[in-house]
This record gives structure tokens, C-alpha cells and sequence, in this order.
């Protein structure tokens, strides 16, 4: 999951329960505040029942209850003393009874009367809801029970409908926060997402650039400074083993130098018997074949380490005749044809000597990997006022997928086997690549319809 | 004929006195830029091979002092291979040719024959029996009669004549035919057509081959028997 979706999820989850956990508290705080005023109102009805009936002026059993705050008779109360007589009842006690509930002192008790008896708030079904209160107090030392209950409008849609707003409500928020975390979660995220833009800017080539930094100290800028460590520490390395390669390389020449030349000078010695002769004929060979690794070792160092190049104009055609001229016994002893279909006088900028090694590589590889006999080798261009694609391609037995995009790697082939079979140093397309690279192009290897094999290079020509 | 030998490697150095030795040569060894100098500006040599890595002082500065103290000595620059710009400041400082490490002996001694012949002083014609050569010209002659021999062809009849007496390898020729550039082995399987080739060319006398394979080697010219 990214981690500005996770930031999301998080600011949102923290919210969402902070709001939820808000709404309940109203919630149930706007549920009880109806029974409040009730039960502020039978209070009052209970405190003024005391007051009236333990008025001396009065008789017992008979009371003057006009002077009610609200009147008696939309109540059903019952006074009652310790042993169960009753002290008064009102009007409503004629049509229920309603008990007294243990300890508590406010309740809800729902009550079934028929409609045709008495009209209360009854729903459908002729229920109603009462609330009730039941107060203990002395009235003239006489301790007694006051039980008052007010039938009440059923408050379950009102309920409902408070719960349903704040559902809706809940739901607005929910949108609003995960739309305000998302972005919020963005801007968080803007800087971080600054520095891996810059990051992947870096590359091999590049390797020099660096990670500006930002202008306050934070913890960014702590990552924006150890990411440039590292690519110090990077650039480095790579350039210890650049040179160390070339270096070697170097170093190597002259031992392999003094090496042939002393085996060709014993070579030419008449009096040797044959089969030192022979033993020394491969140690010449092998050496030859180590010089030759040595040079394109080298080579490809240098390429590695160059940054600008020596350019000129260059007609590609011309020089493409050229290799092919000097191929031209190759060509003819594996009987292999040449199709040419390369626009006339393709002209580009670039390094000349460079541009020939890269054709020598790869027409050389057009002919080595190609059939043992009667192959086919096409050369064709496309070129537009940008770019310049040359496509070299040529018969042979197709390079396993998995193999293709590690073709151009130092000493990568496809089969060990083929360095006995097609020679070669497995460095050519190494430098062909870099050659290509350098000029700011691509190269590419495809296995193509009807055994063919093509590598295509493609040559922007605005640098 | 002298020969100062200026380079760092004393194995090589010690190499090269030896093969040079054989083919007649008078030798003298530099083992640094300083030494050379003194010896150049002491004896008259006919020619240098000057490395370009030096301790003390470079070869390249060797080169530009010799050239201004107007010694107009033959230098052969023995450079590694790829430092196109070690090459050009060489032969923009009065060097003659360059050779780039590893060499073999055959190549070499082309090299210091036609440097030896371009001076002027010695004969630019080199020849084996009827067939004459000629190195500035460019023309191939049999008992004075023209010869059409192709770019290739010509190329390795004056590397075998630079080298007459002693035996060059297919590799070799490979190699000097084509160029750095190519890959020598690849090469190396055509060198007998051309052969075949030059041989039909050049030939006298049915039975009188003037260019002889030597089994396992290569091939040698000598002037007829």
C-alpha cells in the first residue's frame, strides 16, 4: 500500500473515532433532555402536592388541588402511606394501576389501554409510554410514597430521526476528512516525493549530480543528505573500478608484449623438434588471444571513462562500404549475402573512429553468429529529420529470450560453449553499446520471423 | 645499423636487444626519458623506439627535445593502444610511426624497415628474386613487367618482403592487413586465400615458389632458389 493512501487511512481512522465517539455524547445527551423537562415538571407537580397536602387548613382525604401547577387530572398520581392506604389518586388511576419499581426513582413503564376508555398519546396498538416518578417524603411526620407518571409522546421516531441526521452527518464528515487527509496526506508527501524524482535523475552516467538541498532542516533534508552520501560513496567505487580495469589492463601490456615476442623468436628457431614446436604454437596462440582480451579491455575502460567525444560529420553509408569491403572474404568464404538496402549518403555527427570500431563490431558478429554456410546478412536505415535507425540484421540461431537484454553485458554469451566455437573477446557489444551510449543513442537485439537476428541502434541527431 | 631501444620494462627491453641482435642490428637500451636524452644527444643512432609511459621524463617530451635540438633521428612511438591522443600529439611532435603494445617481431621489423627506407638514404625498392617492390611508388614489377596485385595482396607482399628470410604468421598478417580494428582470428582463415592469390600473381616457374608455407607457422619469402 503507498504510504500516502496508509497516511490517508490513518488521519482519517483517528478523526472518524474522535467524531464518533463526539456525536454519541450529544446524541445521548439531546436523548435525555426531553425526560428532563418531564421530569423537572413532576418535580415540581410532587413538591406542590407536599405543599398543598400537608397544609393544616385542609381535611383529610380532601384537598383543594386548583392551586395545582399543572393540572392533576392530565396525571396519574397516586399518594400512598406506609401501610398501603391511599392518601389521594387522581382521575387517571381509574383506568391502570402502575407499579412501584423497586429503587429506581425515574422510569419508563408502557401501558396497554384501549383507546375507548381514555384518550392518552396511544399508537397504533393502543400503547402508551408513561413516565414515572416515585418520591418518598413525610407529609405531617407521615412518611409517604408519591408515585406521579405523565403519559408521553412515543420519542422513538424523534430518535430515529436524531439518529439518522447524525448517520448523515457522520457520513459528510467521513467524505470531507478522507478527502482533506488524502490531500494533506499529498502535501506531507510533495518533498519526499521531490527527492526520489531527483534520486532516479541519478544514474551511472550521471553519477555526479547530486540532491539539492532544501533550505530548512528537517528530517528530509537529513535523508537528502545521507542519500548523497551514499552516491558520493557510489561514484567512488565506480570510478576505482573503472580505473582499476584500465590500470590493469595497462599494466598487462607489456609482460603480454614480451611474452609474444619471445615465443615467436623461439618459433623461428629452425632446430626445435615438433612437438615443442606445436606446444609453443598454442602457448603463441593463447597468448594472441590474451592480447587481444587485454586490448578491448582496455578499450572499453577508456570508453567508460569518456565524457565528450571527438565529433565530426560522418557518411554512415561510406563507412559502412567500407567494413564491408574488408569483410568482403568473410562474406564470400561462408558464402553468406549481403542485401544493402541503406539509404545513399546517411550522414551523422559523431566520433569517425569510434563509429567504425562500432560497425566492424557488429558486422563481425553478423557473420560470426551467422549459419556456417549460405546466410543472409541485411543492413537497412530509416532516417527523419530527428533520428537516424540502422537495423543490421542476419541469419543464424535465434538468442534465448531470457538472454537478450544481457547480451550487451561485459563477457555475457549465450552458450559457454560459443567462445571456443565463434572466438571473439564477449567484450564486442560491451563497446558497441558504450559506442552507441555515447552518442547519446540506443541499441537494441531482437530475434526476428525466419531465423533472423537484428540489432537495431538508434541515433537521435539533436544532441 | 643503431638502434636505441628507450622503454621501462627491462624484461622487454632485454627481449627486444636479443631479436634485434639476430637481425643484425647494434642495440643500445634507455630505461628512462633522462637516460635516453643523454644517450640520444651523445651517439648517432639511425633510430629510436620510444615508449610513451616513462619515469623521470615522458617519451613524448623526449621526442620534443630531440626535435629541438633539430635531430631528425627516425622515432617509432611505442604507445598503448586507443590513446588516440598520445598518437596524434607523437606524430604532431616529429614522431615517424607509432606501434601500440602488445606488437609481434614481424610487425616491428616492417615498421623500422620502411621507416629506415623513407629517409631517403637507403633504396625504397625491396625485392625477392625477379619480383621488385617498390615502397613509395606502390607498383609491383616481375623482371620489370607490371604486376595488378590488389590493395590486400600488396599489403601482404611488403609485409613478408620487410620481413624476407624470416617466417610471419597468418595471425600477423592478420593483423597487419586489416588493422587494430579487427578481430585477428576472424581474419586470420582469409590470409591463405590471398596467398593463393599473390602466389598466382607472382609465380615464375611452375615449381619456383618464392613464397613457401611453413607448416604450423606461416610463411616465409626468400628470393628463388
Amino acid at each position: 500500500m503507498k504510504i500516502r493512501k496508509k497516511i490517508t487511512l490513518w488521519i482519517s481512522g483517528t478523526t472518524l473515532l474522535s467524531t464518533i465517539a463526539f456525536s454519541s455524547i450529544i446524541f445521548f445527551e439531546l436523548m435525555e433532555e426531553p425526560f428532563k423537562f418531564i421530569d423537572k415538571e413532576m418535580q415540581h407537580m410532587t413538591q406542590s402536592l407536599v405543599e398543598q397536602m400537608g397544609s393544616p387548613t385542609i381535611h383529610k382525604g380532601q384537598y383543594d388541588l386548583s392551586h395545582m401547577p399543572y393540572n392533576p387530572n392530565q396525571y396519574w398520581i397516586k399518594v400512598t402511606d406506609n401501610s398501603g392506604s391511599i392518601l389521594y389518586q387522581s382521575e387517571m388511576t381509574r383506568y391502570m394501576d402502575i407499579p412501584s419499581s423497586g429503587n429506581k426513582s425515574t422510569y419508563m413503564i408502557e401501558k396497554v389501554i384501549p383507546r375507548s376508555q381514555i384518550w392518552l398519546e396511544q399508537d397504533d396498538e393502543d400503547d402508551v409510554l408513561f413516565r414515572v416518578m416515585v418520591t418518598k417524603t413525610k407529609i405531617d411526620q407521615v412518611p409517604v410514597e408519591i408515585r406521579i407518571a405523565k403519559p408521553i409522546e412515543d420519542l422513538e421516531e424523534e430518535v430515529l430521526e436524531l439518529f439518522r441526521n447524525v448517520l448523515i452527518s457522520l457520513a459528510g464528515c467521513i467524505l470531507i476528512i478522507i478527502l482533506l487527509s488524502y490531500k494533506l496526506a499529498g502535501k506531507i508527501l510533495t518533498p519526499l516525493a521531490d527527492i526520489t524524482r531527483m534520486a532516479k535523475e541519478i544514474t551511472e552516467k550521471s553519477l555526479y549530480k547530486r540532491i539539492p538541498l532544501s533550505s530548512n532542516r528537517d528530517e528530509l533534508q537529513d535523508l537528502s543528505i545521507s542519500l548523497n552520501k551514499m552516491f558520493d560513496r557510489l561514484q567512488y567505487s565506480f570510478q576505482r573500478q573503472k580505473e582499476f580495469i584500465g590500470n590493469a589492463s595497462h599494466e598487462l601490456k607489456s609482460p603480454i608484449t614480451l611474452l609474444m615476442l619471445s615465443q615467436e623468436e623461439m618459433l623461428m628457431n629452425d632446430n626445435l623438434q615438433s612437438p615443442a614446436n606445436e606446444g609453443l604454437i598454442k602457448q603463441l596462440d593463447t597468448t594472441r588471444r590474451m592480447s587481444h582480451l587485454v586490448r578491448n579491455l582496455l578499450d572499453l575502460s577508456r570508453l567508460e571513462q569518456q565524457e565528450t567525444l571527438d565529433k565530426k560529420s560522418i557518411n554512415i553509408t561510406t563507412l559502412t562500404h567500407r567494413v564491408l569491403n574488408d569483410y568482403a572474404d568473410l562474406f564470400a568464404a561462408k558464402n553468406i549475402s549481403i542485401e544493402n538496402r541503406m539509404a545513399k549518403d546517411l550522414s551523422f555527427n559523431g566520433d569517425p573512429e569510434k563509429f567504425f570500431r562500432l560497425l566492424i563490431n557488429l558486422i563481425d558478429n553478423s557473420i560470426r553468429y551467422n549459419f556456417e554456410k549460405d546466410g543472409l546478412v541485411i543492413i537497412k536505415s530509416r532516417d527523419t529529420n530527428e533520428s537516424i535507425l540502422l537495423e543490421i540484421s542476419n541469419t543464424g540461431r535465434p538468442i534465448p529470450d531470457n538472454d537478450l537484454d544481457l547480451i550487451f553485458e561485459q563477457f555475457y554469451r549465450v552458450e559457454k560453449s560459443r567462445s571456443t566455437t565463434h572466438g571473439g573477446s564477449g567484450l564486442g557489444l560491451a563497446i558497441a553499446k558504450k559506442i552507441v551510449e555515447l552518442h547519446d543513442g540506443i541499441i537494441g537485439i531482437t530475434n526476428e520471423p525466419n531465423d533472423f537476428i537484428k540489432v537495431s541502434i538508434f541515433l537521435p541527431l539533436k544532441s | 645499423m643503431n638502434i636505441l631501444i628507450v622503454d621501462d620494462d627491462l624484461g622487454l627491453l632485454d627481449q627486444l636487444r636479443t631479436s634485434l641482435e639476430r637481425k643484425r642490428y647494434r642495440v643500445e637500451t634507455a630505461v628512462n626519458g633522462e637516460q635516453a636524452l643523454d644517450k640520444v644527444f651523445a651517439v648517432t643512432y639511425d633510430l629510436i623506439l620510444l615508449d610513451i609511459m616513462l619515469p623521470r621524463l615522458d617519451g613524448l617530451s623526449v621526442l620534443k627535445e630531440v626535435r629541438q635540438a633539430g635531430l631528425n633521428i627516425p622515432v617509432l612511438m611505442l604507445t598503448a593502444r586507443s590513446d588516440v591522443e598520445d598518437r596524434v600529439k607523437g606524430l604532431d611532435y616529429g614522431a615517424d610511426d607509432y606501434l601500440s603494445k602488445p606488437f609481434s617481431m614481424a610487425e616491428l621489423m616492417a615498421r623500422i624497415r620502411a621507416m629506415l627506407r623513407r629517409d631517403g638514404k637507403r633504396d625504397p625498392v625491396l625485392s625477392a628474386g625477379s619480383i621488385k617492390l617498390d615502397t613509395i611508388s606502390r607498383e609491383v614489377t616481375r623482371n620489370g613487367k607490371q604486376l595488378d596485385l590488389t590493395a590486400k595482396e600488396f599489403s601482404i607482399l611488403e609485409f613478408l618482403l620487410h620481413n624476407k628470410g624470416s617466417a610471419v604468421s597468418r595471425f600477423n598478417l592478420a593483423e597487419h592487413v586489416w588493422g587494430e580494428d579487427f578481430d585477428p582470428f576472424s581474419m586470420s582463415n582469409f590470409i591463405d586465400v590471398h596467398i593463393k592469390n599473390l602466389r598466382k600473381k607472382i609465380k615464375t616457374h611452375k615449381d619456383l615458389e618464392i613464397i613457401r608455407t611453413i607448416r604450423g607457422i606461416g610463411f616465409i619469402i626468400d628470393d628463388a632458389i
